[in-house]
């Protein structure tokens, strides 16, 4: 598996980012979730709404440094074609 | 058409961290950044920009997770019911995409129907 896209597949990188992304869009959905729920003298999972509510803010700001990285990613690397079968319109 | 759509993907990338950001800096409430320093606030309070940013965070969330819902809908269609292997384009390793290679080998660059 190349590091760089080429004009069929993905490479490692484009790889990574998405799922780096997946993993922390998740957390920032559970936290998110997490820290309105809880009241400030709960906890959950052995840490507080005030944790919740740091660790929301802390991974976002991960988040925009990994957009900003993937968004030249993609604008400067190649972009693979869509595969063939996708091109149908009966799988549009 | 599907890389547009990936398109409002990479919007969500930006617009929920921008929002979140201008929210609790606008608010007053600050960033203590993995809890080891706390972020000089650039903006400083506005109670326009909270309101603004809040409901722009807010509401994003839940457009995002519906999107995200469909490309998630997308791939396991892909995978379960026109079984053109499209996962294995994002997944680790080299794809095993089947039905795709012959005609996109032969011609690699035909991207005019690429909408």
């Amino acid at each position: 598996m190349a590091l760089l896209n080429d004009s069929q597949n993905y490479g490692a990188l484009t790889k990574f980012f998405h799922w780096i992304i997946v993993a922390l869009f998740a957390l920032q959905y559970a936290a998110g979730y997490t820290m309105v729920a809880l009241s400030s003298k709960e906890t959950a999972l052995g840490l507080t709404q005030d944790n919740y509510y740091n660790w929301h803010k802390s991974i976002g700001l991960v988040v925009l440094a990994f957009a900003i990285l993937r968004l030249a990613n993609r604008t400067f690397n190649t972009l693979p074609a869509l595969p063939r079968r996708c091109h149908r319109p009966s799988a549009a | 058409m599907m890389h547009h759509y990936e398109n409002l993907l990479y919007l969500a990338m930006f617009i929920m961290p921008i929002s979140g950001y201008l929210y609790v800096m606008a608010g007053g409430n600050g960033v203590h950044f993995f809890e080891v320093v706390h972020l000089h606030n650039p903006i400083g309070k506005s109670d326009n920009i909270e309101l603004a940013a809040k409901w722009t965070h807010i509401v994003s969330s839940y457009v995002i997770l519906i999107a995200l819902a469909a490309h998630l809908g997308v791939v396991l269609r892909h995978q379960l019911i026109l079984k053109t292997g499209l996962l294995s384009r994002m997944t680790p390793g080299r794809s095993t995409q089947p039905g795709t290679q012959p005609s996109d080998t032969a011609n690699p660059l035909t991207n005019d129907d690429q909408l």
